[in-house]
């Protein structure tokens, strides 16, 4: 099919979810929620993805159509169809608009098919919540509330899907901004969807205020582009006469205390648009909201974790390449300064998370923080330049992460299901359905702390030490996840090790041929970080499918329904194939068959007229890469695989000691942010703030003595000048309302009672004339006629 | 023929009013009181035909009988006068009774000096 036939209709993808989303808040409010509403959420995302893999097919066609040489006709004029919104200034105008090139087709495609898995799969996942839901408070069941819950659901994730598909096919920045904060109130009511928890409602806060934070600079980075273009386009930014328009700029000159500094525009905007990346995509220093974002139900953090949000952030630096590689002379291997800003922290976001993956117990927790460890890779890639493979590694991880996290929930379904299984006469063996936490009939569990790490709830199924033996249990929840596991870890063949390599060489060429120190740096990261990538990983599959069950829960846990499992299986034929695409033409044998037309659909991408050139093929990183993914592996089993139920009850790595306490507590990072930023220890997202919690606050705060001081300065600051200037006004205003008073009092109430009472003694004369006896009166009559009478005759 | 001077007819008819008067204001029960409004309403319709027959011209030229006889009809006024205070009278009887009958059953009682509600 023609791009130029489907093109124009492209902007119907994320129509169909919009107006999923708006049916189902039709039936909330006309009170007829029912399970329909799952089928009117899958319905517009299969609608969305009918439209959206013929739309991909067709770029691919117009994109190979051209030929090599001309470095691909679609990037160069990428489709654009765009509708003027708000005409202003001049000439210009911002436009409402979409724009079909190599990268937003592949991303749209990547979303549609992702979102759909996981939209079937919650739609069995929320059965939960439709059919147990009971009062938070009275714990009474309440079905019309659960019912309306369900619908408002997936009315959010229709909505959220909406979101991100509007932003990969916008045509400009403005509107690429407004549906990322319309993903942003997404997740914030998802991730807080269970608010009757407080740990949910203030994991929604803060990943709401997080991302906010990197909004912030975006949207300041906007306002630059705006100024420089005069358009917020990307058909005017991105283009080769907008790169070189960047190019003339002159360094701006700001003034500060009489010192003027000159301050270069390219890697100021650059990194202005970099900040929206970082709140979004999770990168240091802002990828505490992430791991939080567990909170939410379990295909929430499919959708967040793997298909949508976060890859918005990295999909934001892919788009605006051009921009960011700008400041690069034309010399290859050159890293420009916002570049080296993207790669330093993306490979220390690698290595930072993938460190602290290790020492959870979370099942979710895990993923999440392998999921920040991912996004750094990619973040990492784009920074030296590894474009194309950036790209692969973001599709190819958003269907063995969105399989990963689903089959997470399908483990903490069949746990939650062999909960309730265990407790015999208890009704009809369903409890409060997901989320509600614990049975009010269980023992109350006491949060301890064993070498500073918090011991395991024996009622929580989401904790890798309450599981195991679940792979008789589940099978095919198994097998799909270790195909999920294995491609996430780059064992060979498998979709992850062809993207992840495809970094690993990027980084291994331009560090070690090319001698560019941040790229080598950035290789040695990202090797580490796949090794531990590597282990827990294969720590976690071993702690929960391995060995005999460590609690009742565990041992009557049972398979999910079809509907969960199926995407499960569709999900892994993606992480098992999908790295087919993208293998180097240079690998003897399959290369040359296959071709790696991805390289060639996406490596022409830009506008600017850049072209991504594929390396030579190298053994060396892929033997490199191949031999970390097994070295994690042995090491997960030497330390998990031998012994598996020895090591979910007491972890060996514990005897790491401090260390390990440290790691299990993300670097204590919480606690920084709670006392730097927010002041407030309950507010970093866990509702168990302990003792532990508040010594290590403690001891942090020691550390931090100027903050704590500047904190003292500004205390006492408020407290005597500016409470006192709000005291002393408040005190006037006392004043002056008692003389107010007063005067009310005494003269605009004398006044007023001085009338009524003179009225009342004048009259007393008269009242007497008022007997009441109408004989009386007549005889008035009588003698005033007399008088009247009289007084004419006389 | 000698006719009976007005000023008899005059001092009947102040007598009644007098009578009835002294009723209306003195009587203590209620229909007394509408028996005394009787006999003045009956006063004075004395006085309308005595005036009538005595002073009004048309009544004059009617007894005299040199004037056509619709004239004379035309000129019944001090009648009239007489027909509607009747009427009225009777009007007022019956609005009077049910009243006292109304009071009557709501207090056991024709007795109006306990009747002072209306008292300021």
């Amino acid at each position: 099919m023609d791009l130029h036939s489907i093109g124009p209709l492209a902007w119907l993808i994320p129509t169909f979810t919009a107006l999923a989303f708006v049916v189902i808040i039709g039936m909330i409010v006309t009170d007829r929620a029912s399970k329909n509403a799952a089928w009117v959420a899958v319905a517009g995302i299969g609608a969305s993805t009918l439209l959206a893999l013929p739309t991909f097919l067709a770029a691919l066609g117009s994109a190979s159509g051209h030929g090599e040489g001309e470095a691909g006709g679609l990037a160069i004029a990428p489709f654009v169809k765009q509708w003027a919104w708000l005409p202003m200034g001049r000439d210009g105008a911002l436009n409402l608009g979409i724009m079909v090139d190599p990268l937003s087709a592949a991303a749209v495609a990547m979303v549609t098919v992702v979102c759909t898995a996981i939209f079937v799969f919650a739609s069995a996942y929320m059965e939960g919540e439709f059919n147990n839901y009971r009062d938070a408070r009275t714990g009474l069941p309440d079905p019309r509330t659960g019912r309306n819950r369900y619908a408002r659901f997936f009315a959010y994730v229709s909505l959220f899907a909406t979101g991100m598909l509007g932003f990969v096919l916008s045509s400009n920045l403005l509107q690429a901004l407004l549906f990322w904060e319309v993903m942003g109130l997404c997740s914030f009511l998802l991730i807080g969807f269970w608010n009757f928890k407080p740990s949910a409602a203030a994991a929604a806060k803060k990943a709401f205020l997080t991302t906010r934070v990197g909004d912030c600079f975006f949207f300041l980075g906007i306002l630059g582009l705006y100024w420089v273009f005069g358009s917020v386009d990307y058909a005017d930014m991105l283009s080769k006469a907008g790169i070189e328009k960047l190019h003339a700029l002159a360094p701006f000159a700001v003034d500060i205390a009489g010192h003027v500094y000159a301050v270069p525009v390219i890697p100021l905007l650059a990194l202005l648009v970099f900040g929206g990346s970082v709140g979004k995509s999770a990168m240091f220093p802002l990828h505490v909201w992430l791991p939080d974002a567990m909170e939410g139900p379990t295909p929430v953090s499919a959708l967040i974790h793997a298909a949508t949000m976060v890859s918005a952030g990295v999909f934001l630096v892919a788009r605006m390449y051009p921009v960011f590689s700008a400041a690069t002379p034309d010399h290859p291997g050159y890293i420009s300064g916002p570049m080296f800003v993207v790669a330093a922290l993306g490979a220390f976001t690698a290595i930072l998370a993938a460190t602290i993956a290790v020492a959870q117990y979370d099942i979710k927790r895990v993923l999440a923080y392998s999921t920040v460890s991912q996004l750094g890779f990619m973040v990492a890639a784009l920074g030296i330049g590894a474009y194309v493979a950036a790209v692969f590694h973001l599709l190819t991880h958003a269907f063995f992460k969105a399989l990963l996290f689903l089959g997470s929930g399908s483990v903490i379904h069949g746990m939650e299901h062999g909960m309730h299984h265990g407790q015999d006469g208890h009704g009809d063996g369903h409890g409060s359905g997901h989320g509600s936490g614990h049975d009010e009939q269980a023992a109350p569990y006491q949060p301890r702390r064993i070498g500073g790490v918090l011991a395991a709830d024996p009622m929580d199924p989401q904790d890798m030490r309450n599981m195991g033996g679940l792979a008789g249990k589940m099978p095919w929840t198994f097998r799909t996840y270790v195909i999920g596991t294995a491609a996430l870890t780059g064992i060979p063949l498998l979709a992850g090790f062809w993207s992840k390599d495809e970094i690993l060489a990027e980084a291994f060429h331009k560090g070690v041929q090319s001698q560019i120190a941040i790229a080598l740096i950035v290789y040695v990261l990202l090797t580490a970080a796949a090794f531990f990538t590597s282990f827990y990983m294969w720590r976690q599959v071993f702690m929960v499918y391995a060995g005999k069950p460590s609690t009742e829960m565990a041992a009557h846990a049972h398979e999910s329904s079809p509907a969960m499992t199926g995407p499960l299986i569709f999900l892994s034929i993606f992480a098992a194939l999908l790295g087919f695409v993208g293998v180097p033409e240079g690998l003897p044998g399959i290369g040359p068959a296959l071709g790696n037309p991805f390289h060639h659909f996406v490596g022409a991408l830009t506008a600017s007229g850049s072209h991504f050139e594929a390396l030579a093929f190298d053994w060396t990183p892929m033997l490199i890469s191949t031999v970390v993914a097994f070295l994690g592996l042995g090491a997960a089993w030497w330390v998990y695989g031998r012994d598996p139920a020895a090591a979910r009850a007491r972890d060996p790595l514990a005897r790491l000691g401090r260390l390990w306490a440290l790691l299990n507590n993300k670097y204590n990072l919480d606690e920084v942010y709670g006392l730097v930023v927010t002041s407030n220890p309950r507010i970093h997202g866990e509702a168990d703030v302990t003792e532990h919690d508040k010594t290590v606050a403690e001891r942090l705060g020691k550390l931090i003595g100027l903050t704590d001081a500047f904190s003292r300065l500004n205390g006492q600051i408020d407290a005597r000048l500016v409470d006192g200037a709000v005291n002393l006004a408040a005190r006037l205003g006392e004043k002056f309302s008692r003389f107010n008073g007063l005067l009310d009092r005494y003269v605009v109430d004398g006044a007023v009672n001085l009338v009524a009472f003179a009225g009342l003694d004048l009259s007393r004369g008269l009242k007497l004339l008022q007997t009441g006896r109408v004989q009386q009166y007549a005889l008035i009559v009588l003698f005033a006629l007399l008088f009247l009478v009289g007084a004419l005759v006389m | 023929m000698a006719m009976i001077p007005l000023w008899w007819y005059l001092m009947v008819a102040a007598g009644l009013f007098t009578i009835g008067l002294y009723g209306a204001l003195v009587r203590k029960n209620a229909v007394s009181v509408l028996m005394g409004i009787e006999l003045m309403l009956n006063a004075v319709n004395v006085n309308a035909v005595a005036f009538w027959r005595y002073v009004s011209p048309t009544a004059k030229a009617a007894a005299g009988a040199d004037r056509p006889v619709g004239d004379f009809v035309v000129g019944m006024d001090g009648q009239v006068f007489a027909v509607v205070v009747i009427a009225l009278a009777a009007a007022e009887a019956a609005v009077g009774l049910a009243m006292v009958i109304a009071l009557y059953r709501s207090r056991r009682s024709f007795n109006l000096p306990q009747m002072d509600q209306l008292q300021g």
